[in-house]
């Protein structure tokens, strides 16, 4: 079901009062979390999707001002979206981090892939 | 106002802090399941971040890598560079698509790994050490200076093209050592390829030139080079070692002024032409060894500069064929050694011969050398037509000619001078049972008068010689033909004599001398333009040639005391024995005062004198004591000549025979003439006893 971006902050902000992890603000469990065009998404904690996929759409801007932790299911960056990760990306052994062309992935810690990492656009890593 | 909530202020320091505390980790690491495909670009952006890797090399595909930082590595995934899993640690584990460091400012530490494709862009100092490896591409993009220390490689089985470094003196803009292996590899037209120090190539790695490459000191290449497109490929200043081919179809191999030895190994090849377009030079010292093969396929030869001061040395173990030159093309120093070696056609050379161990036979071509030294070891030789080109030459300096013992020294110098020397070869009017078997014919243009030394070996002394004939009465002729009316004798002139040397054993030259010869008359000093210079050994009556002792080479034409075998003939000359007068002051003894000759014969001519004297006890002397040994006597002296004490003077005395008081003379038959005198103060004894 196609979900309006007008309504993402609402899920986000309802995912974040219903997680019962200590050290994540947003914990996927299998949802499908759709970052539409345009839209624009700041987590102001650590990520992570234990399964489902968060899908980040073209002109969409997501902030992950944490960790991000894809231990299975996907992050998947479509065209030309922007997407920042402050701290560390960790992809588990059955996740996977997808960042299509052109859009920049922005990583200011380390990724640490045991899973796929795919990149058609830009990763960047740490930072000057 | 809205009182704010607790968990809110909680909430909102995390998340300060969050934002505040940067990550110290900046890394991309792969764990042994990971696997990154990247068809985009992942960029290290912290000096320190690297690629730590645990997983198999499939894992990764690549599109650009780009580091940004100063010290940006491949690691295994516990930050060691060297262990099996770190990309790029050997070709296994190469680093896949392109890696590109590029940072605008300060400087950028280029890892030692095995790259595929490998770029330098942005505007900071790129410091490359040992061990870089690129397997495909090498691109320098808007770069900041780059540094080179150690060994750079292009290793990759396609064609690479090898990359424009250009600096002029130390490491940067210039690669240190340059390796390529595996495939072929090129440098483009309008290229340039410098280093400063070793180029290597294995034999799997073919290069061809068509821009411009300079080595810097020692190379070594093992797969074949070829320069084209008016490419141009120059040694460094060491030691160059080709092993294999080296071709130049249009184009330029430059070996370097004052550069090492360039050696073309065994079974390479260097071949320069076949147009104009296609040049070899040899700088100033610089030294060719060919211990392969060298051919200019050039039928002008007019593509190839050799230095006046450089040096081909054709060195091989097997025989070889010496590349032709031209007079206005020719060698430096020319060097033979170790095997026979034969030319292709003519060959000129301005500075020196040496040919060494064997022979350099010019078949019927001509080897051609202006004013240098031809030196000759390993009893070695010239073998054909060797020319000297003497319009530079000075009178008074020694030119060798086909071996050490054939050899001019000019009073007066032809334009040229060339003799034909074959060895064991019937010379014009040879006689085999007295002449050495070695022809040399002279060719000339000028006027020439000279010193004349010709070397002969034992091998040209044939065994069917007769019993009288001897080395030691080797002389000149000059030989035009078959008839003996062609055969003329080259006799010692005023002020000069016939020297010789015995062939010692088969590793050493006989040979024999005589001053003055020359191109023009009197007809006994005269070798004529195409005539042979035959050596003869027959034993000739011996004829005085002027006054002088016995005993004295000088006073003899053929430049030699007589011997128990001689016929003697002294005619117009005043002849002394046994003691020393101011004509000659000669001092050394008679050799055979007892057997003194066979024969003599005192002709009827003003100032013919045998004069027997004495010193001290030396005062007994014989003609060889033998039945039919004869002296005759024909001089009428036209008066009475002192005899009572020895005539030291210079002068002729008109005697015929005259014996000093305290002298003796035996002859074991006299015949006196018609009016014949003998003038005897001492004992003239007859007859043998």
């Amino acid at each position: 079901m196609r979900v309006p971006s007008s309504h993402l902050v609402v899920l986000l902000v309802l995912g974040l009062i219903a997680s019962t992890a200590s050290a994540q603000v947003l914990v996927n469990r299998g949802a499908q979390i759709h970052i539409r065009e345009g839209a624009v998404v700041t987590v102001n904690g650590d990520t992570e999707n234990g399964s489902g996929e968060i899908r980040v759409y073209n002109k969409a801007k997501v902030t992950f001002n944490g960790n991000v932790k894809i231990l299975q299911g996907g992050l998947y960056l479509l065209q030309d979206c922007l997407a920042s990760i402050s701290m560390d990306l960790t992809i588990g052994v059955a996740g996977v981090c997808w960042r299509y062309s052109p859009g920049v992935l922005d990583v200011l810690g380390t990724i640490g892939n045991d899973g796929e990492l795919n990149n058609e656009g830009e990763i960047n890593i740490g930072k000057p | 106002m809205r009182s704010i909530r607790p968990y809110r202020i909680l909430y909102a320091a995390a998340v300060a802090t969050l934002m505040i505390v940067p990550a110290e980790a900046q890394h991309l690491q792969n764990g042994v399941g990971g696997r990154v495909n990247n068809t985009g670009v992942i960029r290290f952006k912290s000096d320190t971040g690297q690629f730590r890797n645990a997983a198999p090399a499939a894992s990764f595909t690549n599109n650009v890598i780009e580091f940004t930082g100063t010290n940006n590595a491949f690691t295994d995934i516990g930050s060691d560079p060297t262990t099996a899993t770190a990309f790029g640690v050997d070709a296994s584990m190469r680093v896949p698509g392109l890696v590109r460091y590029t940072r605008d400012s300060i400087l950028q530490n280029v890892q030692s790994r095995f790259y595929t494709d490998l770029e330098m862009r942005g505007g900071s100092a790129k410091k490359i050490v040992d061990g870089v490896y690129v397997g495909s591409q090498y691109l320098i993009t808007k770069s900041g200076p780059r540094s080179y220390a150690g060994t750079f490689t292009y290793d990759g089985a396609l064609l690479q093209y090898i990359t424009s470094e250009s600096g002029l003196s130390g490491n940067t803009d210039r690669y240190d050592n340059l390796t390529i292996l595996n495939g072929p590899k090129e440098v483009r037209r309008y290229d340039e390829v410098r280093m400063s120090r070793s180029f290597y190539s294995d034999a799997s790695a073919p290069m061809l030139v068509q821009g411009s490459m300079f080595w810097g000191t020692n190379s070594l290449t093992s797969a074949p080079v070829t320069i084209d497109s008016g490419g141009m490929l120059a040694t460094g200043v060491g030691t160059s070692l080709l092993n294999a081919n080296l071709t130049v179809n249009d184009g330029e191999f430059i070996a370097t002024d004052n550069a090492d030895t360039t050696t073309i190994g065994s079974g390479a090849r260097l071949t320069v032409g076949p147009s104009a377009a296609a040049k070899l030079s040899l700088g100033q010292n610089a030294q060719l060894y060919v211990l392969g093969d060298y051919a200019n396929s050039f039928a002008l030869r007019t593509n190839v500069r050799f230095d006046p001061t450089s040096l081909v040395n054709f060195n091989a173990p097997t025989p070889q064929v010496i590349q032709s030159t031209v007079a206005t093309n020719a060698y430096g120093h020319l060097r033979t050694g170790r095997s026979v070696k034969t030319v292709n056609g003519d060959v000129y050379l301005v500075s020196s011969l040496s040919v060494n161990d064997e022979n350099l036979d010019v078949g019927t071509s001509m080897l051609s050398m202006t004013t240098g030294a031809a030196q000759y070891t390993g009893f070695t030789e010239v073998v054909g037509t060797m020319q000297r080109d003497l319009r530079s030459g000075s009178t008074g300096d020694l030119y060798v000619f086909n071996n050490e013992q054939t050899r001019m020294t000019f009073e007066k110098l032809p334009q040229d001078i060339t003799l034909e020397v074959r060895p064991v070869t019937n010379p014009t009017s040879y006689d085999l049972t007295s002449d050495i078997q070695r022809k040399i014919n002279v060719r000339y243009n000028g006027v020439w008068t000279a010193l004349v030394r010709a070397g002969y070996k034992q091998a040209d002394i044939p065994a069917t010689w007769g019993v009288d004939v001897s080395e030691d009465l080797l002389r000149f002729f000059d030989a035009k033909g078959p008839l003996t009316t062609d055969v003329r004798k080259m006799l010692p002139q005023p002020g000069s004599a016939y020297s010789r040397g015995r062939v010692a054993d088969a590793r050493s030259f006989g040979w024999v001398e005589l001053g003055r010869l020359s191109s023009i008359d009197p007809a006994e000093r005269r070798i004529d333009n195409t005539h042979d210079l035959l050596m003869r050994g027959s034993r000739d009556i011996l004829k005085a040639i002027a006054s002088g002792r016995w005993s004295n080479p000088a006073t003899w034409d053929e430049g030699r005391e007589p011997d128990p075998k001689d016929r003697v003939s002294i005619s117009g000359f005043t002849v002394h024995v046994g003691y020393v007068r101011a004509n000659d002051n000669y001092a050394i003894l008679e050799a055979f005062p007892d057997t003194m000759a066979r024969a003599v014969t005192l002709a009827d001519v003003p100032s013919t004198s045998l004069l027997i004297g004495y010193t001290n006890t030396f005062n007994t002397f014989s003609l060889k004591r033998t039945t039919g040994v004869l002296f005759t006597q024909n001089r009428v002296a036209p008066s009475l000549v002192p005899f009572t004490a020895l005539d030291v003077t210079v002068a002729n005395l008109d005697a015929g025979l005259l014996i000093y008081p305290g002298a003796s003379y035996t002859v074991p038959d006299l015949l006196i003439g018609a009016d014949a005198t003998v003038f005897n103060g001492g004992i003239l004894q007859v007859g043998s006893n």
